[in-house]
């Protein structure tokens, strides 16, 4: 129940009042009803029972078992051949089934810390691919600081690059400033681009946001004839009713325009995408570095009559698949105590058990001088296998010996467990991109290895229609079943993702399988 | 409280007044020495009314006696969480956390604990109060608001708490951001046109406000606009001397006016005002180019940024660019360029200095990086150059 109102606390949510937690409209749970149905449900819940939650709302909680999770769910799911966004927009108006972005719904959100580092490593390999191992004296023009994009500017500055982030909602822009998350807001884009070069110059990390439409300023651009070293967006535009505006009107007459009339909003928001892909398009013809950062901008660009937007690579497949095929990924773990210092101890723990992986001691100082907590404290860190599971034993131990103030949730984002060709899953070897199986598999075998909740959704990050993915969280606390839960779940978990890109054709994930003896012969 | 607590607690209070602490663990640990359960989030400024009196023909001896008094009494009249320190003579600064704090302006202890304040010392204070920040490292930003507003408090009179938030956003936002912008900007662009056009805008839309808001809503409306005039005026130019005379009169016409429609008159003339501001000497801006001339000449052996110098001069970095390539034809950095080159080729001739020295004196810290520049300014390196001259 922490996690559900931690997801809900005004610090974490982009919209509390709303139970819009991330992502445009990624909500938490369905209504103010269902999240109070919850709440209540959570509350009496037994050891030996099991809560379900359909989209959002509570139908029934079973009678199950210790080992069993304590709650499953699952999301936004449709019928294949009905699984497009009209069609789930229809229902969701009629109150049936809610859109729960990636960990929204099921509660493992925890700010913008959470896409932090994986923001900052596809950074730090974009600079590794193209400019010998670092940002300095180079900049990266990007645009959306909602919940997902308001990781960039720090991501950004971590490997000490300048970032101009365009962002239309004014309110977000103060609020990520206002939050040491991006360093100032530029009064025009004279300015801005004074601000990007003055730091170029002197190769300093700076961080400079914009209010403007994306589009427009990227045509601006082309037209002064300015080009970054990296252009790309994390604007909503999996979303193009509710979560895009589209360049020629304003924040407040798109909102009135998207209940006035959604038709004609969909249409200008679709020839506004073309226009703002061809920008990018332009700019990577004029020799930037351009990538999709898995906002499905690519696709909903081709679906409205620009087929070669898919020129511009996806990040995952450029940039981070090598972690994905040795089990690295974004692992988290949540204080339920609320005291920082236990996210504190587990840091000094991971600082002096991994020292000499220079990435994760990297991250966790400029986690601790830089990251504000944002709701429970929290720490993500990518970690392989046998990184989380000394963690575990870690967390078991500290607990038993008082040094915790509570117990923790552990829990990661969904890119190990998904099914998302336009993202994840984009370009595998076989050609099995859109090959849904895999978070299915992940879901049933976590709930089988201990998970406290399982949740199964669609449509995470790209839209409906475009991923299937699986949430997992399991609670670890003093006690010897938790500790055998926590263990075998974050083999489970991480092992699925090994032999999923084993599968899929990749050597080192196959040499991973076999060491951990995943591989069927 | 014990010795080193109290010093823990005022450490704290400075080191987040002044926005001096960046790290997040760092800051943890400070609330922890300082025996808090959480960083504070918002600042609130308490100014004793009626300083100037109280401390007339004071000793140091009496002042120091009395700020240990106050000192003391918001020790014992504040509640754990909160921590305090004096940013002046006459006044404080006290943080709090919200989430000690019930829903909405309402609930804030404020008004209680003033009257027990003022009871206790029989003075009286004013409260500004600034907005809220989750990240205590931009309590910075916080003090500022909440002194912005105490001083908006003491001019305007009225309520003695005084909201940042009431008073510049929501329904009760004096002007509108945008009006605010597009006036700024008139007046920077010296666009006489634009500038009436602006103006009669925000009279038009202040009319109805103003009639229907209270004496110190609408005292408070005029400020922000007097505000917006006085800000754009000394970015564009004019200096603080030049500007405290219409300063004066606007502040003294809103302590006597006495009802609103007294007020309709000073939306008037503060549109006059500006056109006349901006209409009054273009010699400003030479006269601002000269000074900032002046400084890079004074300065040139130091590492400055363009934004170094624009803050020098009142000005945002972007316009102060544009206004000094208007006016001498080059940019700052190739002035100053220019300015180095001068005067490293003087100190060649005239010294016996080594290039690498003459390269510190005139802001080098790399000699051949300096000598480059030189070859590229005079067609020879300087050694060469020495040797010749």
């Amino acid at each position: 129940m922490r996690l559900l109102l931690n997801s809900l606390d005004p610090e974490v949510a982009e919209c509390p009042e709303e139970l819009i937690v991330y992502g445009g409209t990624g909500k938490a749970a369905r209504d103010r009803e269902s999240a109070e149905g919850i709440r209540k449900e959570l509350t009496q819940l037994k050891d030996d029972e099991t809560l379900l939650i359909q989209s959002g709302k509570p139908v029934a909680v079973f009678p199950s078992h210790p080992f069993a999770p304590r709650v499953i769910m699952a999301g936004s799911l449709l019928v294949p051949s009905y699984s497009d966004y009209d069609t789930f927009s229809r229902l969701e108006r009629r109150g049936l089934t809610a859109f729960g972005q990636t960990t929204a719904s099921c509660w493992a959100y925890i700010g913008s810390q959470g896409v932090m580092e994986g923001t900052a490593n596809t950074y730090g390999e974009v600079a590794r691919r193209h400019f010998g191992g670092t940002l300095r004296g180079r900049w990266v023009l990007t645009a959306g600081l909602g919940g997902m994009g308001s990781a960039q500017p720090l991501g950004v500055e971590y490997n000490d690059g300048v970032v101009l982030a365009v962002e239309v909602d004014e309110s977000k822009v103060d609020r990520r400033v206002r939050n040491s998350l991006c360093q100032m807001k530029a009064a025009d884009l004279d300015e801005a681009l004074f601000l990007v070069r003055e730091a170029v110059g002197r190769k300093e990390a700076r961080s400079v946001a914009l209010v403007g439409n994306a589009a427009q300023v990227f045509r601006d651009l082309l037209k002064r004839g300015v080009t970054p070293d990296v252009v790309t967006d994390q604007t909503a535009a999996h979303d193009l009713l509710n979560g895009y505006v589209p360049a020629g009107i304003s924040l407040p007459e798109a909102v009135k325009l998207r209940a006035d009339a959604p038709e004609k909003y969909l249409d200008l928001s679709r020839r506004g995408i073309v226009e703002h892909v061809k920008a990018m398009m332009e700019f990577m013809h004029r020799g930037a570095v351009v990538f999709d950062y898995g906002n499905n901008i690519r696709h909903q660009a081709v679906a409205a009559g620009l087929p070669e937007a898919f020129e511009i690579p996806g990040f995952v497949s450029a940039y981070l698949r090598d972690y994905f095929c040795v089990g690295r990924g974004p692992f988290r773990w949540i204080a339920l105590s609320g005291q920082p210092e236990d996210i504190y101890a587990l840091d000094e723990f991971i600082l002096a058990e991994f020292k000499d992986d220079e990435e994760i001691t990297h991250w966790i100082h400029f986690a601790q001088e830089r990251i504000p907590f944002q709701g429970l404290p929290a720490r993500t860190c990518w970690l392989n296998l046998d990184q989380r599971l000394r963690l575990v034993q870690v967390i078991t131990d500290l607990l038993r010996q008082g040094k915790l103030a509570a117990p923790l949730a552990l829990t990661r984002d969904h890119m190990g467990s998904v099914a998302s060709p336009w993202r994840e899953t984009e370009k595998m070897p076989d050609g099995s991109d859109s090959i849904a199986d895999w978070p299915v598999l992940g879901g049933l075998l976590n709930a089988i290895s201990g998970a406290s909740l399982v949740s199964i959704q669609q449509g995470g990050g790209v839209g409906v229609g475009y991923s299937l993915h699986t949430g997992m969280t399991v609670i670890v606390d003093a006690s010897e079943i938790s500790a055998k839960k926590a263990q075998q779940v974050t083999v489970s978990d991480v092992g699925l993702g090994i032999i999923r890109h084993a599968d899929a054709g990749y050597t080192s994930a196959q040499r991973m399988s076999r060491q951990y003896g995943f591989h069927v012969d | 409280m014990d010795s080193f607590l109290g010093r823990m607690r005022q450490e704290l209070a400075y080191n987040l007044t002044f926005g001096l602490e960046a790290s997040v663990r760092e800051l943890w640990e400070m609330v922890r020495r300082a025996g808090l359960q959480y960083p504070p989030s918002i600042v609130t400024v308490w100014e004793v009314s009626g300083a100037e009196t109280l401390f007339r023909d004071r000793s140091e001896l009496w002042k120091v006696s009395w700020r240990r008094e106050l000192k003391k009494t918001f020790d014992s009249v504040l509640d754990n969480n909160a921590i305090h320190c004096f940013i002046s003579d006459r006044a404080l600064a006290v943080l709090f956390n919200n989430h000690d704090w019930g829903p909405g302006d309402d609930s804030s202890p404020l008004p209680e604990l003033k009257r027990r304040i003022e009871n206790l010392l029989a003075l009286k204070f004013v409260v500004g109060v600034g907005r809220v920040y989750p990240d205590a490292r931009q309590l910075g930003m916080s003090f500022h608001e909440a002194r912005q507003t105490a001083e908006r408090v003491r001019i305007v009179g009225g309520q003695d708490i005084g909201f940042f938030d009431a008073m510049s956003e929501g329904d009760d936002e004096p002007l509108l951001e945008t009006e605010k912008l597009a006036l700024k900007r008139a007046i920077q662009k010296n666009d006489r046109r634009e500038t009436a056009l602006v103006i009669q805008k925000i009279k038009e839309m202040l009319s109805d406000r103003l009639d229907n808001a209270n004496l110190s809503g609408a005292k408070t409306v005029i400020f922000e606009l007097l505000s917006v005039v006085s800000i754009a005026s000394l970015e564009s130019g004019r200096t603080l001397e030049e500007l405290f005379p219409y300063f004066l009169e606007w502040i003294t016409k809103l302590r006597l006016a006495k009802e609103v429609s007294d007020l309709h008159e000073m939306i008037a003339s503060a549109g006059e005002k500006v056109l006349v501001l901006r209409n009054h000497d273009r010699s400003l801006e030479a006269r601002m180019i000269t000074r900032a001339k002046e400084f890079l000449e004074n300065h040139l052996g130091e590492d400055l940024t363009l934004s170094d110098i624009a803050k020098r001069q009142f000005l945002s970095p972007c316009y102060f660019s544009r206004l000094f390539k208007q006016s001498t034809g080059q940019t700052v950095m190739e002035f100053l360029t220019a300015l180095r080159m001068a005067k490293g080729k003087e100190l060649l001739e005239k010294t016996n200095q080594p290039v690498s020295q003459v390269a510190g004196t005139v802001g080098y810290s790399d000699p051949n990086y300096f000598s480059r520049v030189f070859k590229r300014h005079f067609g020879m390196a300087p050694s060469e150059y020495r040797a010749k001259y």
